[in-house]
């Protein structure tokens, strides 16, 4: 897998991080902590753990992606790669980091650097942030750590503080096009479609490709809103009562929806910024003639915060029906 | 892959290299036993990246290869066969282990041995000796004063220098320290390793693998792994160190003391065990009163007392020869108990300088072992 960017790292897009990380090694000027930042699916990961194979290879041109620490890295079997993350996509417990941190303590066992990549940092609870601050201040030799999260805002600052931060932005619509026909072997047109619904996020734009039944979902998702968008309260109740029984399927409608109210206030905003829906376009158009900005942010609101909530252990069905409430009736 | 060894010694290998297994591995691979074939030798080893071990059982092999089968199905599998011969067969297409033993047959799934973390080769050219039942009891006097928690991850280490032809084990947990000392046949010499911090929990279960059949122990130290092996007969035990600095336990030992205290190991021990039932309620806090005679012709003694608001109390006197003041100081009655476990000799020599001071447990007649238990505070009972 080729890169526009200088080196050569089986990553899409994010060239000047790619090459901020390639010229530390390069220089063996690593930090001992980086925090990578950005929109969720635009490859924060997939950026981390090839960062742990360019420490960690073996071969000629790293990461050459052919020798042993390569392979079982890419394969997250790797002995001295430790990739950390919240169980069923919940918390990340303090457990966790002192597990972690036993890991860590010892000497690398087949290659020269440990490595711990923490996701989705902004799911750690506060107890376990604060248990990692003091590795993140003192780490032992040999080791280096990587924090993937949303944002450093929602942080606390003594996290931030200790690490180099490395902000992403979601890839142009062109690149994951690019990268959708060249590595993934779409047509032209499957390309264009999925790399304008993706916004830029890579990762969503090849778990679609990879499994055709994202997009369906993703269109019944927007039927679903649009229709009861037009319901009374009573059909709205209804329809929130039959989504409550399926709480993963909720989370990944309720993002969906959340990018077509985004594209909603563009759109009533005047805003020249490319919509992500745009196979929806009449619809949002209509809707933000219908509802205004100020409704429609109103909406974009509250659907993160359903989502945010969901997280949080709340009664589904409820936290539905109050949303269903903050969606102007039209 | 295609091997025939005996039931017995494919269980008392499964059963050696299990100690490295752990219940919830890190890595899914890490479940597994790795079998591989080598001259007229089956290697099993099994790793849990901190622990490693490889044992070696005769075989007959007949077509060599390497496979990873998940430890504990294999294990449940072994124990139900007969002491008989087992044929085992390896499919590397669907990579399955085909089992045969007494006209019962089984197939194991497995997983790539390529895929296994490696476990380097055991040098025993560069090794220093060390008799095998005298670094069983070292490991025994030393590592259970490693600490548990890993707060501090080096304290959860045991400190191991060679200096000359001496070597000196130590560990601490920030309330006691214990070191041993033991001087080998040989001189390190100019192979002097740095002093590495091995954990505790690796050396306690390398005491129980060594048995009456190892001679010694080769310790060896692959170069710029940050690992320590140990040779044993038919068994290598692979340790990752730990890094950072072990603290400077020297200055912790006290250099004098102005109360020494003679005493039959058992009697203190039986002593202990009675006032720990009722320490156990205050945190394992027990009195230890020390009170010389002041008549050659009767002995003094030594009080161990342990007292639980609720339940009661329990005193023991022991009759001890006491040289000095007298003086009476509490330790937590565990740590007393745990060390005089360990201490084979007769008697033991309990030396103290007053109720704030670090008391000092050695065996009578021996200065390579020393045991420095933190008294507890008395004040606010």
């Amino acid at each position: 897998m080729a890169n526009s960017g200088t080196a050569s790292w089986p990553v899409i897009g994010h060239e000047w991080a790619i090459s901020h990380l390639e010229r530390a090694i390069r220089h063996d000027r690593m930090r001992h902590a980086y925090l990578i930042t950005g929109p969720d699916q635009i490859g924060k990961t997939t950026l981390a753990r090839t960062f742990a194979s360019a420490l960690n290879c073996t071969g000629d041109s790293p990461p050459c992606g052919e020798c042993r620490a390569c392979k079982l890295i890419a394969k997250n079997s790797h002995p001295d790669v430790t990739i950390v993350e919240g169980e069923n996509s919940g918390t990340l417990k303090i457990e966790q980091v002192r597990t972690l941190q036993q890991t860590l303590a010892l000497r690398p066992y087949e290659v020269h650097y440990r490595v711990a990549i923490l996701r989705q940092f902004h799911n750690a609870n506060p107890a376990a942030a604060n248990a990692l601050l003091k590795t993140l201040e003192e780490p032992p030799s040999r080791v280096v750590l990587i924090l993937t999260a949303r944002s450093s805002d929602t942080l606390l600052p003594t996290i931030v503080s200790r690490c180099q931060p490395i902000h992403l932005r979601p890839l142009p619509i062109e690149t994951v096009r690019e990268a959708l026909e060249w590595h993934w072997n779409a047509d032209q047109v499957q390309a264009k479609t999925l790399a304008q619904l993706s916004g830029g996020r890579i990762g969503w734009a090849i778990r679609a490709i990879e499994n055709p039944g994202e997009l369906e979902q993703r269109d019944e998702a927007l039927d679903v809103l649009e229709k009861l968008l037009l319901g009374k309260r009573l059909d709205r109740f209804a329809i929130a009562e039959k989504l409550a029984t399926d709480k993963p399927a909720l989370i990944t409608l309720l993002e969906v929806w959340m990018s077509y109210w985004r594209d909603v206030t563009l759109v009533a905003n005047g805003s020249r910024a490319p919509i992500t829906n745009y196979d929806r376009l009449a619809g949002i158009q209509d809707l933000a003639k219908l509802a205004g900005a100020e409704r429609a942010e109103h909406a974009l609101h509250a659907t993160g915060n359903t989502l945010g909530s969901l997280g949080r252990n709340v009664n589904t069905r409820l936290a539905l029906e109050v949303l269903m409430l903050d969606y102007p009736a039209l | 892959m295609r091997v025939s060894v005996l039931q017995e010694n494919l269980q008392k290998g499964l059963n050696i290299a299990s100690r490295a297994v752990k219940s919830r591995p890190t890595l899914p691979i890490l479940a597994n036993v790795m079998l591989s074939t080598e001259d007229a030798r089956l290697q099993i080893s099994a790793t849990n990246l901190e622990l490693g071990i490889s044992a070696w059982i005769g075989a007959k092999i007949d077509e060599d290869g390497a496979i990873t089968v998940p430890l504990r199905t294999f294990l449940d599998l072994v124990n139900t066969l007969p002491s008989e011969r087992i044929d085992m067969d390896l499919d590397i297409r669907t990579l399955t282990l085909h089992l045969t033993c007494a006209g019962k047959t089984a197939n194991i799934k497995g997983m790539d041995a390529t895929e296994f973390p490696l476990i380097p080769e055991f040098d025993p050219t560069r090794a220093i000796a060390v008799p095998g039942l005298v670094f069983k009891e070292m490991i025994d006097q030393v590592a259970f004063a490693a600490a548990s928690d890993d707060n501090r991850p080096t304290l959860a280490g045991v400190l191991a220098r060679f200096e000359g032809d001496l070597l000196t084990l130590a560990a601490a947990d920030g309330y006691r320290l214990s070191v041993r000392t033991t001087e080998l046949e040989f001189s390190v010499g100019d192979r002097e390793p740095d002093p590495m911090i091995i954990p505790g929990r690796t050396l306690q279960e390398l005491s129980k693998i060594i048995s009456d059949e190892d001679e010694e122990v080769l310790i060896s130290l692959p170069d710029g792994r940050g690992q320590v092996m140990f040779g044993l007969k038919n068994v290598v035990v692979v340790s990752q160190l730990i890094e950072g600095k072990f603290p400077d336990y020297e200055a912790i030992i006290p250099r004098h003391c102005e109360t020494t205290t003679l005493v039959y190991t058992d009697e203190l021990l039986a002593a202990c065990r009675s006032s720990e039932v009722f320490a156990k309620d205050s945190a394992n806090t027990a009195r230890v009163l020390i009170e010389p005679s002041g008549n050659t012709n009767i002995p003094g003694r030594i009080l161990i007392a342990g007292r639980s608001q609720e339940k009661g109390d329990a005193e023991a006197p022991v009759d001890a020869s006491v040289n000095g003041n007298a003086v009476e100081i509490a330790f937590n009655i565990r740590y007393l108990i745990e060390v005089l476990n360990v201490i084979k000799e007769d008697q033991v020599v309990l030396e103290t300088s007053g109720a704030t001071a670090p008391g000092i447990v050695r065996p009578n007649g021996r200065d390579d072992f020393i045991h420095v238990i933190m008294p507890m505070s008395t004040t606010n009972r």
